[in-house]
């Protein structure tokens, strides 16, 4: 299917605070109670749209166990958005966030948007970390926060598409630079109705997402050209 | 289809046989497998410790068993040697040889009464370490193949990860080949690994069973040993009351005549200082 964007995401935190139900809610919108040990990283794939666009979201769902630590953290490269998990059930999985946030701050690109995901608000009798505290923490590493239940779907769509909200802005905002594919970024393959109306529409509202949408276009002429020379929106923006 | 499962082979042997490497040579592993084993790592040090300590037990009660007996023939010859002596002596101190010859005699016999125990406790080690520690050393071994696959499936996976992307087909195929390697060797060591840290935990206490059950023998027939020979002994300490108590003059005469001049030395040196210094007296209460 054709897409306007492609978004990298990678979903990690502890083992067994629900990453795999999480990604599973979002693309079969389907919950499953026992869910087989992640092995390295699974993919789920889902269209979104924002916008009036179409944006692919690529979701690497990887292991929590400690064994794989050094496996994921090669998959955190060329990431758009990271849903950093844990348990509000186990106050454990909320301690060792500064630990995951350092990994993906080391392993990624500095821009990559982070949404910090606090799962099973289902289970309300057995909270440990209390929602307040995940609020604190987002606040103070500059992150997005959410409380999410996998099993009941709550907030599960919310988490994914606020943060390809957010990296959609950046895009507009030039933060981005969607030429390189380094930060997990992809245009789309050649579609002429989307791509026109893109830089026709918008071209004028924004200047800044213009410049960017116009460079866009260009890209989205047919394969046989050359590229055109790297833009650095960020530049001609400020 | 023959060439592709070929070469799946041959990839498997070629991270498993790095995994060898990595290991024989000392190269540091990846610290987070490394970590994620420290149960494992903990259990099998104890284990360690449980083989070293139990050959060790072993040898230290084969000496003891030979120190005992030794100790009983001197002992042994002693009390002849008395008898004898004693009965060509038939002043007072003649009977008192007796009486101690028979003491010595007996307790040289009762002291070889520790021999059995000592005996059961060395056969109960011999079969611990036989049996038990042999089989946990199997299951041990067993463990360390399916960690070393695991590993290098790891290592595998590691290297399929640096450049993965799930678009392309072919890239994908492989990963999933390679996951269900690792699937599957972890799995296999998974359940190794509980094996091993529920045989270690059993080992150490059928150990401190085994132990505790026949060191109670021995303990109570040590104690036995020890009333018994102290009975005797009391009881011709009572005979020899009311004989001649001999003044030992001679014990300073034993004393080494060169250590006797030094220690004059010093003392002429103290008193020579207290002199001029005109130090309290209490510095030689000592002497």
């Amino acid at each position: 299917m054709a897409y306007a964007y492609l978004f990298k995401y990678i979903i990690i935190g502890d083992t067994g605070v629900g990453k795999s139900c999480l990604l599973l809610q979002f693309t079969d919108k389907r919950f499953q109670p026992v869910h087989d040990l992640t092995i390295g990283v699974e993919f789920g794939a889902r269209m979104i749209t924002i916008d009036g666009k179409q944006i692919k979201l690529q979701i690497w769902d990887t292991a929590g166990q400690e064994s794989f630590r050094s496996i994921t953290r090669s998959y955190y490269r060329g990431a758009a958005g990271a849903l950093l998990v844990y348990d509000i059930t186990r106050r454990d999985t909320f301690n060792h966030l500064t630990t995951w946030l350092e990994d993906a701050r080391q392993h990624s690109n500095s821009n990559m948007v982070i949404m910090l995901i606090g799962n099973k608000s289902d289970l309300e009798s057995r909270r440990e970390v209390k929602k307040e505290e995940g609020e604190a923490f987002a606040r103070e590493h500059g992150l997005i926060f959410m409380e999410t239940s996998a099993k009941t779907a709550s907030n599960v769509e919310e988490a994914f598409i606020n943060t390809a909200k957010e990296i959609y802005e950046k895009i507009q905002e030039g933060v981005f630079d969607i030429n390189n594919e380094a930060n997990g970024i992809k245009i789309g393959p050649q579609h002429p109705t989307t791509s026109s109306t893109l830089a026709g529409s918008q071209g004028g509202q924004q200047p800044g997402g213009g410049l960017l949408l116009r460079t866009l276009h260009l890209l989205l002429l047919p394969p046989s050209l050359p590229p055109p020379p790297p833009v650095q929106p960020a530049v001609l923006i400020s | 289809m023959l060439d592709s499962s070929v070469v799946a082979r041959m990839q498997k042997k070629f991270w498993k046989t790095k995994q060898v490497l990595i290991k024989a040579t000392g190269k540091k592993e990846d610290e987070y497998v490394v970590a994620s084993d420290a149960d494992l790592d903990a259990k099998l040090e104890f284990f360690r410790s449980v083989q070293s300590t139990c050959t060790q037990l072993l040898k230290v009660i084969q000496r003891y068993q030979h120190r005992i007996s030794s100790l009983s023939q001197e002992e042994n010859e002693l009390g002849l040697f008395l008898r004898f002596q004693g009965e060509h002596d038939h002043t007072r101190a003649g009977n008192m040889m007796n009486a101690t010859s028979q003491a010595l005699c007996t307790s040289a016999k009762k002291r070889l009464a520790l021999g059995p125990p000592l005996q059961r406790l060395q056969q109960e080690v011999e079969t611990f370490r036989r049996r038990a520690i042999a089989d946990t050393l199997l299951t041990v071994e067993r463990m360390e193949r399916s960690r070393t696959e695991y590993r290098g499936a790891l290592l595998w996976m590691k290297d399929a990860s640096q450049e993965l992307d799930p678009d392309t087909y072919k890239q994908l195929e492989k990963f999933r080949k390679i996951q269900s390697q690792v699937r599957g060797t972890k799995g296999q060591f998974d359940k190794l690994k509980n094996d091993v840290c529920q045989k270690v935990d059993m080992l150490g206490a059928s150990r401190c069973n085994m132990l505790s059950h026949s060191l109670c023998t021995y303990q109570t027939t040590l104690l036995q040993f020890w009333e018994k020979t102290a009975h005797t002994m009391s009881s011709i300490h009572q005979d020899f009351q009311g004989h001649v108590s001999y003044q030992f003059t001679t014990l300073k005469a034993l004393r080494d005549p060169l250590e006797q001049l030094t220690e004059k030395e010093e003392k002429e040196e103290r008193d020579n200082v207290r002199k001029e210094k005109k130090r309290p007296p209490q510095d030689l209460d000592d002497e």
